[in-house]
């Protein structure tokens, strides 16, 4: 037991800043000293082990390096934030959308007395933006955010803080992309507030090379008459973990969730997310599609709650993963978890191989076996893909996905 | 064209082929008859590379080349075609799309410069008419929620699309009704040259009605053990196979 300890002060060591917390962070520099570093022990981290992150030494580097980052949709704004820290906005923002620097986090959305990242982010955020999207404000472009690094063995806790006002509609694509460094670890929170008949699309890339750590955690509040959408795509990473935790507090509202996660070689990726219904009359779906291949090992865990006040809610969850190879793994667990008795809930989780009769048929058309075995992944992944309506970021990621496999 | 000789083939251990002959010249049409389990389906099956099958002993040269080395989709390009007994569904992969793929996919083979999208898409227009496929199966995913029926055209469709050397027909008439059936062996028909030649392999005289055969062969426990002209298919529709396999005894 004392040596858990010495690992756990050990790893938080490193991350100790010497001016003064303020804020909830000097609550979150508490916490921290409570909980355990998270361990297969714990259900909610049963599938993760997280030795590598612990056992790691990570330093803080804020560089001024040029570092190019390709642009996903043309010529919207992008904000880069290298190393952990955001830097100055790279074209021009829609009017009634405002990007303000966080200096402090005052009052939070994030559950961080339990969740060891969220606290360590919460007390030692590296860096921190708020965007407010004033109401009745469109956003036609989605705003970029690239998080990259320019270094090895860094450590980046970004914040970001989304507000999105009354009867406005956002978008935004959040990039996690590589370039060519290792033993990165990004220790990413994020806030999202989605007001009264609000709109907001978040879509994200996470291509952070195979050698770097993401844990990536995701709060959002629906308020009543809201639409949320939200679709992940998870290409890289040594270990990449998101938590995804939705607050559907209002009536009406409209929650999706999508996500194709493909894993290689030795990745390992876990989604988890939890949707919770607190006010009724509301839809949520949920669908994602994982390939893995070679060592890797992917998680999902998917809860819906349903709250007993939370009457005709339609809730619908699915899970469907195809292992490429015999070493490849996955543990999928949806759950659903009902309080109210006039709800339409369903839920389903499928594993499966690569259809090789269908193979087969293509490659006597004249289909290489590689083309054929493309066309079938990208035709198992299709029907989440559709459902994104930035047509820039699917056609990017469309391509990304055939170059993913050399099957 | 195809030149098969003394080919043996296995099944998990189980000897299906038992020394096989069969020439195919360019302009004709051989149709295969047997009774089941005499190895029609294996012989389609090894054609066209299917993993499973073991090639004991024997040669199948196609247009001078062994295509026993060749992988499936080099003997597609080399052109060879089969059309399945049992077409699959591949829900999500549109049956125009990957048409556009396999004949580009073909043309490198072939060092050929990409067929033009205009061109492309005059031929799809061409060959739906071809086998009366209506437009949207044209471009809905490859034979998901098909009828039988359609899913034969849909065979045929491709076929015309590839413009194959050789055609194999495992079974293509197996479950139609007489309106499919008379569309399916009229657009077979109509692709019908003097450079290319079909193989139809059948359970049932009736197909041989619409689509002639130059040859019948008859297939029995993994061998031909008759051929003759299109009569031949006459007197096993009338007699069976029982009097050939006494025949044989």
């Amino acid at each position: 037991m004392e040596a858990v300890i010495d690992k756990k002060e050990l790893f938080l060591e490193q991350f100790r800043v010497s001016e003064g917390l303020s804020g909830e962070s000097i609550a979150a520099q508490k916490a921290l000293h409570n909980l355990d570093f998270p361990s297969t022990r714990d259900e909610y981290w049963k599938y993760t082990r997280l030795t590598k992150i612990q056992n790691s030494r990570f330093s803080l580097e804020e560089s001024t390096e040029d570092i190019a980052i390709e642009s996903i949709n043309e010529d919207a704004a992008h904000l880069n934030c290298i190393n952990g820290f955001f830097r100055e906005l790279i074209g021009e923002l829609p009017e009634g959308v405002s990007i303000t620097p966080l200096e402090q986090v005052n009052t939070s959305l994030i559950e961080y007395q339990h969740e060891f990242f969220a606290a360590l982010n919460t007390a030692y955020f590296t860096s921190g933006i708020k965007i407010t999207v004033d109401s009745g404000v469109v956003m036609e472009k989605a705003l970029q955010l690239n998080f990259a690094n320019s270094a090895s063995n860094l450590q980046a806790q970004p914040r970001v803080e989304i507000k999105v006002a009354k009867n406005a509609s956002a978008q935004f694509i959040l990039n996690f992309q590589n370039h060519g460094n290792t033993g990165n670890f990004w220790n990413v929170v994020s806030e999202m507030k989605v007001a009264q008949n609000a709109e907001l699309n978040i879509h994200q890339l996470q291509q952070g090379g195979d050698e770097n750590f993401l844990v990536n955690t995701t709060t959002v509040q629906q308020k009543r008459d809201s639409r949320f959408a939200i679709h992940t795509i998870c290409l890289e990473g040594k270990i990449l973990r998101n938590n995804l935790n939705i607050a559907v507090e209002g009536e009406n509202c409209e929650t999706k969730l999508n996500g194709v996660y493909l894993a290689s070689g030795s990745e390992h990726f876990d989604n988890h997310t939890y949707v919770d219904h607190i006010a009724p009359n509301c839809n949520s779906s949920e669908n994602y599609k994982g390939i893995i291949d070679d060592k890797a090992t992917a998680v999902f865990n998917g809860k819906v709650m349903v709250q007993p006040d939370a009457q005709k809610i339609n809730a619908f969850q699915s899970n469907q993963n195809i292992l490429l190879s015999d070493d490849a793994t996955i543990n999928s667990k949806p759950e659903l978890e009902i309080y109210a008795d006039d709800v339409l809930c369903s839920h389903g989780s499928t594993t499966g191989q690569l259809d090789e009769e269908a193979v087969f048929y293509l490659r006597t058309r004249g289909v290489s076996e590689i083309s054929a075995k493309k066309m079938m992944i990208r035709a198992f992944v299709f029907e989440v893909l559709e459902e994104i309506k930035l047509e820039s970021f699917r056609t990017h990621i469309e391509d990304l996905i055939d170059e993913k496999f050399k099957v | 064209m195809l030149s098969i000789k003394d080919l043996k083939v296995s099944v998990e251990g189980k000897e299906i082929l038992r020394g096989l002959n069969l020439e195919v010249k360019a302009g004709e049409v051989h149709a295969i008859m047997g009774p089941n389990g005499s190895g029609k389906s294996t012989l389609a099956s090894v054609l066209a590379g299917r993993e499973d099958y073991i090639v004991d002993s024997g040669t199948v040269d196609f247009d001078g080349k062994d295509m026993l080395d060749l992988a499936p989709e080099e003997r597609a390009a080399e052109g060879l075609f089969l059309a399945f007994q049992y077409p699959v569904e591949i829900p999500g992969v549109s049956n125009i799309n990957f048409l556009k793929t396999a004949i580009n996919e073909i043309r490198a083979y072939k060092g050929e410069e990409k067929m033009a999208a205009k061109e492309f898409l005059k031929r799809v227009k061409e060959k739906k008419e071809l086998v009366e496929l209506k437009d949207n199966l044209a471009s809905r995913s490859v034979n998901e929620g098909f009828s039988g029926g359609e899913k034969k055209r849909n065979e045929i469709f491709q076929m015309a699309m590839l413009e194959p050397k050789l055609a194999i027909l495992d079974e293509t008439d197996s479950g139609l009704d007489i309106d499919a059936l008379r569309i399916v062996a009229n657009g077979v028909n109509r692709l019908k040259t003097k450079e290319n030649a079909t193989v139809v392999i059948t359970h049932y005289q009736r197909l041989l009605d619409y689509i002639v055969p130059d040859f019948v062969h008859v297939l029995y426990q993994g061998q031909i053990v008759k051929t003759g002209g299109k009569e031949l298919a006459l007197e096993l529709e009338e007699k069976g196979y029982d009097w050939l396999t006494k025949e044989l005894v």
